[in-house]
């Protein structure tokens, strides 16, 4: 069931009689327990996208609706009080945090409450922020102040600060930019738990694959400030289709030097049992290497590919595709531009 | 000297001081955070309030506290009615709020823009209002930043307190200088000027005590 649904979203930032185009017909869905991932390189407009799902910008055209139980809004049209109780819905958290520097833990994941002019610091509110404090493991930690925790334990207080109002979306601009791997790693994982446990819908803005690798069912590339790929994120790293895609899933992995090899790549789904490589190694006595490998596990299912240079005689190429067609393994013989890596190869 | 006229001086100056600092304050607080939420990068961008706004203030920080005292009579009259405030402790207080307000209005301006934009966008996307915004978020997290700036405000409103000389009035400072320039009595002058230096000693140092102790930044 879709809970945002994105037609045709434009902007575009004036500077004087400078016009930069920052979303250029975007369109989304985004069904109810989705975790969705939008990755692209910087300046594509991905911030500018969250920012106009919960109205911290303004979108030139487009409509934006928010399916909440059986009211249909339209986000652009809202203002005022409508706007506030929107946006304690739809929640933000952000790459630098952004916690209020004069209050502990428990007083800044209280803050949204206090936004409530009737509300009160009773017996049940004190649980539920100790309840939401266990839930994002900073127990023991609520006296303390920003400047007395680390990057990880920051986001964490930002996280249940957003979740204090129970909202329907939780959108994360670059949340883990700013965290070391292993920490980031902690966060994403966080987020996957708060997804499961509490069906919250999450929007996750990144430039790195990994983080959309580690957590999202579902993926959209924007480049050009346009939407170029969208489905589930196995589909898309398995075959990207767009330059800008491929630039994504294999940056920093192929090698510009194979610019003038002939590359095979093998994807598979958690089907496989085979010993691919020592196979191919024994059965038709080739020396392979590899040039890209990767997997990732969606939905508890591993999904991967490889990618391995062709060897350099003919009758070398001949043996291996008859092995693999006799094994019925399926492959593609990929050109090196379309691994993303045609510019600046040596 | 004696001792009732140290006394009395010490009363006069902070009397003075603290009543021109309260009234200033409840008229600069507001203005300042006006200003702020007015600017380009304010709450409520509104260029037209803001230069208004920006030039009465600006007029009032530029025209010297002396000359303000012999321009706002006229009002101090209205207030207190004609002539029976000269001599009194509080001729001054008109002529210190308005030296004082506008200077109060931009430093709290400037603590206000001090706040960090992104935990501004936070709380909007939280839900909050402007308004709750400016009491809930600017205020609080400016906290340190509005003391230190209250400690300098006040000490500089004592050194206004020496321009009460021209109209009648009282005060340390002008004890000290009639003791000094009139009198023989070098000593009350001396001990005149020791009574302001502790006073503004400990308005600073205080100032400055406090606001590091509620800043909860660095720690």
């Amino acid at each position: 069931m879709p809970i945002l649904e994105i037609e045709n979203l434009s902007k575009s930032f004036k500077n004087g009689k400078n016009v930069t185009p920052v979303l250029d017909g975007v369109s989304l869905t985004i069904n109810k327990g989705d975790i969705f991932g939008v990755i692209g390189l910087s300046g594509e407009g991905k911030s500018t996208l969250v920012r106009c799902i919960n109205r911290l910008e303004q979108a030139d055209g487009g409509k934006i609706y928010f399916n909440d139980e059986d009211n249909k809004l339209d986000v652009g049209s809202l203002n005022g009080a409508n706007l506030r109780k929107y946006r304690k819905k739809v929640s933000m958290i952000f790459q630098d945090f952004n916690l209020l520097n004069q209050k502990n833990v428990y007083q800044n994941i209280e803050f949204p409450l206090t936004l409530d002019s009737k509300y009160k610091r009773t017996e049940a509110v004190d649980q539920r922020i100790k309840e939401i404090i266990k839930l994002v493991g900073l127990e023991a930690k609520e006296k303390s102040y920003p400047s007395q925790l680390s990057g990880g334990q920051k986001q964490r207080v930002a996280i249940a600060r957003a979740l204090i109002n129970n909202p329907k979306v939780l959108l994360c601009d670059e949340a883990t930019s700013a965290l070391d791997p292993t920490t980031a790693d902690q966060i994403l994982d966080l987020l996957k738990n708060l997804n499961k446990e509490l069906g919250l819908t999450i929007i996750i803005i990144a430039h790195q694959m990994s983080v959309i690798e580690r957590v999202c069912n579902k993926v959209a590339i924007l480049s050009d400030h346009k939407v170029v790929e969208l489905g589930e994120v196995a589909e898309v790293f398995l075959n990207p289709q767009t330059e800008a895609a491929r630039k994504l899933v294999y940056s920093g992995h192929v090698v510009t030097k194979f610019h003038d090899s002939k590359l095979i790549k093998f994807e598979f789904n958690g089907d496989t049992n085979q010993p691919l490589i020592a196979g191919i190694i024994q059965e038709c006595n080739i020396l392979v290497s590899i040039v890209y490998a990767n997997s990732w596990v969606v939905d508890d299912k591993i999904f991967g590919q490889l990618i391995i240079k062709l060897p350099y005689y003919e009758e070398d190429i001949d043996r291996l595709k008859n092995y693999l067609d006799i094994k019925g393994i399926a492959y593609k013989e990929v050109e090196n531009h379309e691994l993303g890596t045609t510019t600046g190869s040596c | 000297m004696s001792w009732e006229l140290l006394l009395e001086a010490v009363r006069d100056t902070l009397l003075m001081t603290c009543v021109s600092t309260i009234v200033a304050y409840i008229i600069g607080l507001p203005v300042g955070i006006i200003l702020y939420k007015t600017s380009k990068k304010g709450l409520k961008p509104n260029p037209i309030i803001n230069t208004i706004l920006g030039t009465i203030v600006n007029i009032f920080r530029s025209i010297p506290c002396l000359l303000l005292i012999i321009v706002l009579i006229p009002i101090t009259n209205i207030i207190f009615g004609k002539g029976s405030w000269s001599g009194n402790w509080y001729s001054m207080i008109v002529p210190l709020v308005f030296a004082s307000f506008a200077f109060i209005a931009r430093m709290v301006e400037q603590s206000l823009a001090e706040v960090d934009t992104g935990v501004i966008e936070a709380a909007r996307s939280l839900g909050a209002s402007d308004h709750q915004i400016t009491m809930k978020v600017l205020l609080s997290e400016a906290k340190p930043s509005l003391i230190s700036g209250f400690a300098v405000t006040v000490v500089s409103i004592i050194g206004y307190t020496s321009f009460a000389g021209y109209i009648a009035g009282g005060g340390l400072i002008v004890e000290a200088f009639n003791l000094g320039y009139y009198g023989t009595e070098k000593v009350g002058m001396w001990i005149c000027i020791l009574f302001v230096v502790i006073i503004v000693q400990l308005i600073q140092e205080g100032g400055l005590f406090i606001s590091k102790k509620l800043d909860k930044r660095r720690k």
